[in-house]
C-alpha cells in the first residue's frame, strides 16, 4: 500500500514542481511522511529537468539536417533497393511487403551502421542471380563444362610442349599411341613417318627460334622415329612406296639441311642427324630395291635343302617347287654393306638332316642367321646362287611374302633372311632327298641384301612340303597343373582320388567270416534247447577240465553225457542298465544265439561262457566245452557283436580261461554283441569249428563300453567226436 | 476555457492521428511519397532523441536516416491499430542505439571514465547546487544513467523529463495509458535513484 501512495503522491509533487507551485523544500515539508521515498526520486526528475535544460540549449547548437536533403538521400537508398529487386523480380518497385520478405528485421537489431547497411541489402537482394547453379543439372553441366575446359587446357599445354618440357614425353606418348590405333600396316608406316616429320618439324621450329638446348632430346626422338619407320617399311605394300619414297626424300632434305647448318649444335646432335640421314638412304633404297623389276629364274634351278635352308615361298606354291637360284648382285647399304657368298646354292650331298621347312607365322625372322640359312629372300627379283644345283628334299613350299629388305648387320657374312627353324619332326623321305650343300659364304663375296627368291613350279622338283609338325616335344596338356607326370592327359583326377578303392576302407569282410545265422529270428522258449544258459551251471555233472599245466600229450575227455534238455533258458540277470535285446533269447535249435546288448556304456564283465560241448578241431574225443567263463572284460565298443566272435568259447584245458570271445570262427551262433575282446583266455583252445554255439551276448565290464559278448559255444561235440 | 482548449488539442490530435495513420497506411502499401511525408513529419523527433544519446550531430543523423531506412524496411510488419507510428520509429531508434553503443562500447567506458575524470580532477565534491562542476558532473552522469535504463523506462524519461510531454501525451505517444505511463516513470526514477547512487552522484543526499 505504501508504494501506490508514494507513487501517487510523487506524480502530485512532480506536478506541482513542473507547474512550479512547489519546491523541492516546500515538497520535504508537504510530503515530509514519504519524503524519505519520494524524496530522492525528486532529486532525480529536478536533476533531469536540468538536463533538459542543458541539453535543449546545446541542440540550439547543432544545425538541423536539412529535411528534404536527407529525404533525397533516403529515397534514393530505397529506389536503389527497389530497381535492383525490380530487375531481379521484373515486377513493380520494392514493396514493404517484398522488403519485409527479404526477412530483415525492425529496427536493426542485427544491423548498426549506415551506408554498409544499404550495401548488404542490395547485395542480399542480388544472391537469386546465381540461383541457377543450384539447379542439379545446371551443377552438373557446370562440373561437365570445367571438366572440358580443363581437359582442353591440359591437352594443349601438352600438344604445345617443346622439347625438355615437362609434358614433352606425355606429347611423344600421346602421338605415338596414335600409330596404334591405325588399321593397316601402310597407315601405321605413314604414320610413324608423320610423327618423324612432326619431330622433324619441331627441330626446325628449334633451330629458328634459337633454342638449341632443347634440340637435341627432339632430334634423339626424330632419330628413334626415322628408324622404326625405316624398319617397317618392309611390312607396306608397294602401293603405298611413292608416298612413303616423297617422304623419305622430303625428310632427307630437311636432315641434310639440318646437319649443313652453322648453328653451334649441342654436341651429339650431328652424330644423330646423321644416323637419321643413314637410315633415310637406307629407307630409300629398301623402296628401290622393292621395286626393282623382277628377274626369272632359270627353269632348271632347283632349290637344295640342307640343314637351316630357309625357303620361303608363297602359300599358294605347289608342293613342289623348282627354283632357279639366280646370283645376286651385290648391294650395299653406305658402311654396312656387306657380302653375299657366291656359292650358296644347294649342292647335292649335303647334310641328310636337311630340312627345308616353311615358316610358321610363329617363326620370327631373324637378321642373324649367318651360318644355318641360305639366302634367299622372296623378293621377286630372284636371286639364287647356283642355278644348277637340285634339291631333291622336300622342303616346305616357298612362301612368298612381302617385298623384305632385310638389314644386314654389319658383322654378317650372309644374308639375313627370317630363320626358321628345322622341324623337329620332319623328316624328309630319303628315296626323294638330295642333301644340300652346305653353302659357304666366302668373305669375298657380296651379299646382296636382300636376296630373292622366286619360287617357280617345275615337274621335276621332288621338294615336297612337310607336314604341319606335330611339336614333338608336346606336353601332356594337363587342365590340372598339379598334377603329376603320371596323371593322365585331360586332367582326370587320379582313381585314389576321385574314386575311393573299396579295399582302402577298412571294413569287415562281410562275406568272409561273417556268416549269418540261418534263423535270425529267436524264438524265446523251445522244446529242447541245447544251449547251456549263462550264468547258470549246466545241471549235467562234467569232468573236471584239465589243469593248465598239465603236460599230457593226449588228454582222454570222458564221455560227456548228453546234455539235459532244458527246458526254457532261464532269465539272464542284467546288469543294471542293460537292456536285452529281444533277440537275446537262445536258440532252441541248437544254433547259437547271441544276445545283443545294445547298450554300450555298460562295461564290466561277467561271467560268460557256459560253454559246453565244445569241440575243438583237434580229433580230441573229449572235447568237452570247459566251462568257458570268459570274463569278457573287454569292451565292447559297438555292442553290435555278431556270433563268429562270440562264440566257441570255453574249449580248452582250462575252463577258466578268460575265453577269447572272439574266436570262435566258425561257430554258427548268433551272438549279437561284441564277444570279440572278451578276455584273455588262456590256452582256451577249444574253438569248435562245428559247433553251433550259443551266443549269449554278454555285456563285459569293460572301461566303460559295454556290449561284449561273449558267446557260449554250445558245441556239439558229438559230431565232432564221432568223426574222429 | 481550459476545457476548450483541451478539447481544441484533442481534435487536432485525432485529426493529426487520422492524418498518420493515413500516410501509414499509404506508406505499409508501398508509397514512398507517404513514407517521405512520414519522414519529414518525424524526422526531428527521431534525430533529437538520437541526439540527446549520441552527442553528435554526423552520428545523430546517419543513425536517424538509418532509423527511416529500417522503418521502409520493416513496415510490411507495422500494424498502424496497434503501436503508433512514432512509437515505432522510437524502438526502431533505441534497438539502433543499442547496437551503436554495442559497438562503441570501448569508446563510451572511456568517455565516462573521462569524465568522471573531469569530475575528480575538480576536488572533492562538494555539495552546492550552485556549482556548474557539480552540475555538468551530475547531468552527465544522469544521461549515462539513461542508457541503462529499460527500453520503455528510457522513453518515458525522455519523453516525460527531456522533451517535457506530460502524461497524456506521453501516454498518446506510446500507445499506454496514463496510469502505465506514471508507473513506468515512478519505476524508471528509482531506477535512476539507484544508478545514481552507484555513481556517487548524490553522496550527500
Amino acid at each position: 500500500m505504501a508504494k501506490p501512495d508514494s507513487e501517487l503522491l510523487l506524480n502530485e509533487a512532480l506536478e506541482k514542481l513542473e507547474r512550479g507551485e512547489e519546491t523541492l523544500e516546500s515538497c520535504a515539508i508537504r510530503y515530509a511522511q514519504v519524503w524519505d521515498e519520494i524524496g530522492p526520486l525528486l532529486q532525480v526528475a529536478v536533476g533531469l529537468q536540468t538536463v533538459s535544460n542543458e541539453f535543449d540549449q546545446e541542440f540550439l547548437a547543432v544545425p538541423i539536417p536539412d529535411l528534404e536533403a536527407g529525404w533525397a538521400t533516403l529515397s534514393a537508398q530505397i529506389k536503389a533497393g527497389s530497381s535492383s529487386d525490380a530487375a531481379d523480380s521484373g515486377t513493380e518497385p520494392l514493396t514493404p511487403e517484398k522488403a519485409t520478405s527479404q526477412n530483415l528485421t525492425d529496427g536493426g537489431a542485427a544491423d548498426s551502421g549506415t551506408l554498409p547497411e544499404v550495401l548488404r541489402f542490395r547485395a542480399a537482394r542480388r544472391a537469386p542471380r546465381i540461383g541457377w547453379l543450384r539447379q542439379p543439372l545446371s551443377r552438373v553441366a557446370a562440373v561437365i563444362l570445367a571438366f572440358i575446359l580443363f581437359f582442353g587446357a591440359f591437352t594443349g599445354a601438352i600438344y604445345a610442349s617443346e622439347p625438355g618440357d615437362t609434358l614433352y614425353n606425355t606429347k611423344l606418348w600421346l602421338e605415338h599411341f596414335d600409330q596404334n590405333l591405325a588399321t593397316s600396316e601402310e597407315k601405321r608406316v605413314i604414320a610413324q613417318l608423320a610423327y618423324a616429320q612432326r619431330r622433324l618439324d619441331e627441330i626446325e621450329a628449334l633451330q629458328r627460334s634459337g633454342k638449341l638446348y632443347k634440340i637435341l632430346p627432339a632430334i634423339e626422338a626424330y632419330t628413334a622415329a626415322i628408324k622404326e619407320s625405316v624398319n617397317a617399311l618392309g611390312k607396306v605394300n608397294k602401293t603405298a612406296f611413292a608416298t612413303l619414297k616423297t617422304t623419305l626424300e622430303q625428310q632427307q632434305t630437311q636432315v641434310k639441311s639440318l646437319t649443313q647448318t652453322k648453328l653451334p649444335l649441342p654436341a651429339g646432335a650431328i652424330t644423330k642427324l646423321d644416323e637419321a640421314m643413314n637410315k633415310l638412304e637406307e629407307g630409300q633404297k629398301q623402296l628401290q630395291l622393292s621395286t626393282a623389276p623382277i628377274t626369272s629364274p632359270t627353269p632348271n634351278a632347283t632349290v637344295t635343302a640342307r640343314p637351316g635352308l630357309i625357303v620361303t615361298t608363297d602359300a599358294a606354291t605347289s608342293t613342289t617347287a623348282s627354283a632357279t637360284p639366280t646370283p645376286v648382285p651385290p648391294t650395299s647399304f653406305g658402311s654396312n654393306a656387306t657380302t653375299i657368298p657366291n656359292n650358296t646354292s644347294a649342292v647335292p650331298g649335303g647334310s641328310p638332316n636337311a630340312t627345308a621347312s616353311a615358316p610358321t607365322p610363329n617363326s620370327p625372322p631373324t637378321t642373324e642367321a649367318a651360318t644355318a640359312t641360305v639366302p634367299v629372300n622372296t623378293a621377286p627379283s630372284a636371286k639364287q646362287p647356283t642355278p644348277d644345283a637340285v634339291s631333291t628334299a622336300t622342303p616346305a613350299p616357298v612362301q612368298s611374302t612381302a617385298p623384305i629388305s632385310r638389314t644386314t648387320p654389319p658383322v654378317a657374312t650372309s644374308t639375313p633372311i627370317p630363320t626358321i627353324q628345322p622341324r623337329p619332326t620332319f623328316t624328309p623321305p630319303p628315296s626323294t632327298q638330295t642333301p644340300a650343300p652346305e653353302p659357304t659364304a666366302n668373305p669375298g663375296d657380296k651379299i646382296g641384301t636382300p636376296t630373292t627368291v622366286t619360287p617357280v613350279t617345275s615337274p621335276t622338283a621332288t621338294i615336297t612340303q612337310p607336314v604341319e609338325p606335330t611339336m614333338t616335344p608336346t606336353v601332356p596338356v594337363n587342365k590340372t597343373p598339379t598334377a603329376s607326370p603320371t596323371t593322365p592327359a585331360g586332367g582326370t583326377e587320379p582313381t585314389a582320388i576321385a574314386t575311393p578303392a573299396p579295399t582302402a576302407i577298412a571294413t569287415p569282410a562281410p562275406t568272409a567270416t561273417h556268416t549269418p545265422a540261418p534263423t535270425p529270428t529267436h524264438t524265446p522258449v523251445v522244446p529242447t534247447p541245447t544251449p547251456v544258459p549263462n550264468k547258470t551251471p549246466t545241471p549235467t555233472p562234467r569232468p573236471t577240465n584239465p589243469s593248465p599245466t598239465a603236460t599230457s600229450p593226449i588228454i582222454v575227455l570222458p564221455t560227456l553225457p548228453p546234455l539235459p534238455t532244458i527246458a526254457a533258458l532261464p532269465p539272464i540277470n542284467l546288469p543294471p542298465g542293460i537292456t536285452p535285446s529281444p533277440n537275446s533269447t537262445p536258440s532252441p535249435s541248437g544254433n547259437g544265439s547271441g544276445s545283443f546288448l545294445t547298450n554300450p556304456s555298460v562295461g564290466g564283465g561277467s561271467t560268460n561262457g557256459g560253454g559246453t560241448k565244445n569241440c575243438n578241431g583237434n580229433g580230441n574225443p573229449n572235447c568237452n566245452g570247459g566251462n568257458g567263463n570268459g570274463n569278457g572284460n573287454g569292451s565292447g565298443n559297438n555292442g553290435n557283436g555278431n556270433g563268429s566272435n562270440g562264440n566257441g568259447n570255453g574249449s580248452g584245458n582250462n575252463g577258466n580261461g578268460n575265453g577269447n570271445g572272439g574266436n570262435g570262427n566258425n561257430g554258427n551262433g548268433n551272438g549279437n554283441g561284441n564277444g570279440g575282446n572278451g578276455g584273455n583266455g588262456n590256452n582256451g583252445n577249444g574253438n569248435g569249428n562245428a559247433g553251433n554255439g550259443n551266443g549269449n551276448g554278454n555285456n563285459g565290464n569293460g572301461g566303460g563300453n559295454g556290449g561284449n559278448g561273449n558267446g557260449n559255444g554250445n558245441g556239439k561235440g558229438g559230431s565232432k567226436k564221432s568223426s574222429i | 476555457m481550459a476545457g476548450d482548449e483541451n478539447q481544441l488539442e484533442n481534435t487536432t490530435a485525432d485529426s493529426a492521428n487520422s492524418e498518420v495513420r493515413k500516410l501509414v497506411e499509404a506508406a505499409v502499401s508501398g508509397n514512398v511519397e507517404a513514407f517521405g511525408e512520414l519522414y519529414r513529419r518525424y524526422y526531428s523527433l527521431i534525430y533529437r532523441y538520437v541526439f540527446f544519446r549520441l552527442r553528435s550531430a554526423p552520428d545523430a543523423e546517419d543513425l536517424a536516416g538509418q532509423v527511416f531506412l529500417n522503418a521502409w524496411r520493416s513496415i510490411g510488419r507495422f500494424r498502424p491499430g496497434q503501436v503508433p507510428f512514432n512509437a515505432w520509429l522510437y524502438t526502431i531508434a533505441h534497438n539502433l542505439l543499442v547496437n551503436h553503443y554495442r559497438n562503441h562500447s570501448r569508446r563510451a567506458e572511456t568517455s565516462i571514465d573521462d569524465n568522471m575524470g573531469e569530475a575528480a580532477d575538480a576536488g572533492p565534491m562538494v555539495v552546492n547546487p550552485e556549482s556548474e562542476m557539480e552540475k555538468k558532473w551530475r547531468n552527465e552522469a544522469l544521461r549515462e544513467a539513461i542508457l541503462n535504463l529499460k527500453e520503455e523506462q528510457q522513453q518515458v524519461i525522455y519523453l516525460r523529463f527531456i522533451e517535457r510531454r506530460d502524461h497524456s501525451e506521453v501516454a498518446r505517444l506510446l500507445g499506454k495509458n496514463e496510469g502505465a505511463i506514471r508507473t513506468i516513470q515512478f519505476r524508471a526514477l528509482q531506477a535512476l535513484r539507484r544508478l545514481v547512487d552507484e555513481e556517487v552522484l548524490y553522496g550527500e543526499a
